[in-house]
């Protein structure tokens, strides 16, 4: 096993993220990433590693299955911190509403561009959506499924958290 | 496609030797470095594993470039995970909202100023602009939210049209 044997482990792994990003960016773009979803996300990533791997195999080029698969796993962990960063970061949007407004937001623009209230909102939507709430009368339900997503988080907390968080 | 023992002993030891980097993150909790150290000690921990597994377990493997580069590989994809968990942790909002909710029921009116133990939402809003403040992304005339203008920086600028072009690309809309 040579150094340029590991590069080509490393072409194949990124070529597996390649494949997927390109694949990924399409659907998303096409459907929207509400309507797209992690699920799809996760079947893209799963099919896109197998093609490639299978053409290694086709191609009969002698690369380890598990680094390809660690590299690209790698690379996916890296992505998605983006990707959910893009997607759900107050920080990033309040960046966005700056660069809309010519790089300047008084506190009524910013209240009108992106206020507290629009994000609880769009939290709420989506926690009810994903059923870990309930509504009703105006009220908010805490769902048996949101119990239980909370208790896995109790013990890591208990560990790892200091001071308020949010 | 190979599939051998040494890649097996190089990714195995990444998750046997994960202990440490919680244990290390959890006693560095709070401090500014706690991540590298504890990614530092993961490392120092699956190295020594990899040199004296053949005399320990006695398996006699010899790793090579592949096995190592796959090990290497699945530390940084751990030290990610975990740091993504933590981030969730300590900045999901709503992870937030529903512990408040874990106590009582409550109307989004009520929610919104008993959002973390009280702080309200207005307290959300400044904890995220002194992180961007800190990161030299934006700038404040004043020193309170409420009153002084908030202003973009040039890396701000910058990494805000990154952020906008990838949205688009990616269906995402505004996002947060």
């Amino acid at each position: 096993m040579t150094v340029a044997e590991g590069i080509l482990e490393l072409a194949f792994g990124g070529l597996a993220f390649v494949v997927f990003f390109v694949v990924h960016l399409a659907v998303w773009y096409q459907r929207g990433a509400e309507r797209a979803g992690f699920v799809l996300m996760v079947a893209i990533w799963f099919l896109a590693l197998v093609a490639v791997l299978a053409l290694a195999t086709v191609l009969a080029v002698p690369v380890h299955g598990l680094t390809v698969i660690c590299i690209n796993g790698c690379l996916m962990a890296f992505y998605m911190h983006l990707y959910t960063g893009m997607l759900r970061s107050v920080s990033l949007r309040l960046l966005g509403e700056l660069l809309k407004h010519d790089g300047r937001l008084t506190p009524d623009a910013l209240a009108a561009a992106y206020s507290p209230e629009s994000m609880l909102d769009s939290r709420l939507a989506w926690l009810v959506e994903r059923g870990w709430l309930t509504e009703m009368d105006g009220v908010y339900h805490l769902t048996t499924a949101g119990r239980r997503l909370l208790a896995w988080r109790r013990p890591l907390a208990a560990l790892m958290i200091q001071g308020p968080t949010g | 496609m190979i599939v051998d023992a040494p890649q097996l002993w190089a990714t195995g030891l990444v998750l046997v030797t994960a202990p440490v980097l919680v244990a290390v993150h959890a006693l560095m909790r709070g401090r500014r470095w706690g991540l590298p150290t504890a990614a530092f000690f993961h490392t120092v921990a699956w190295s020594f594993g990899l040199l004296n597994i053949n005399t320990v377990l006695e398996v006699k493997t010899v790793f090579g470039v592949a096995d190592v580069l796959a090990g290497a590989a699945l530390l940084v994809a751990v030290w990610l995970g975990w740091f993504q968990v933590i981030s969730v942790l300590n900045r999901g909002f709503s992870l937030q909202m529903m512990l408040e909710l874990e106590s009582q029921p409550q109307s989004r009116d009520d929610l919104a100023a008993s959002y973390a133990g009280g702080r309200g939402l207005g307290w959300l809003l400044e904890k995220r602009v002194r992180g961007l403040e800190d990161l030299n992304l934006a700038t404040r005339k004043n020193g309170d939210l409420h009153l002084g203008e908030l202003q973009i920086t040039e890396s701000g600028r910058s990494l805000a049209r990154w952020a906008a072009l990838y949205k688009r690309l990616a269906g995402i809309g505004d996002g947060g």
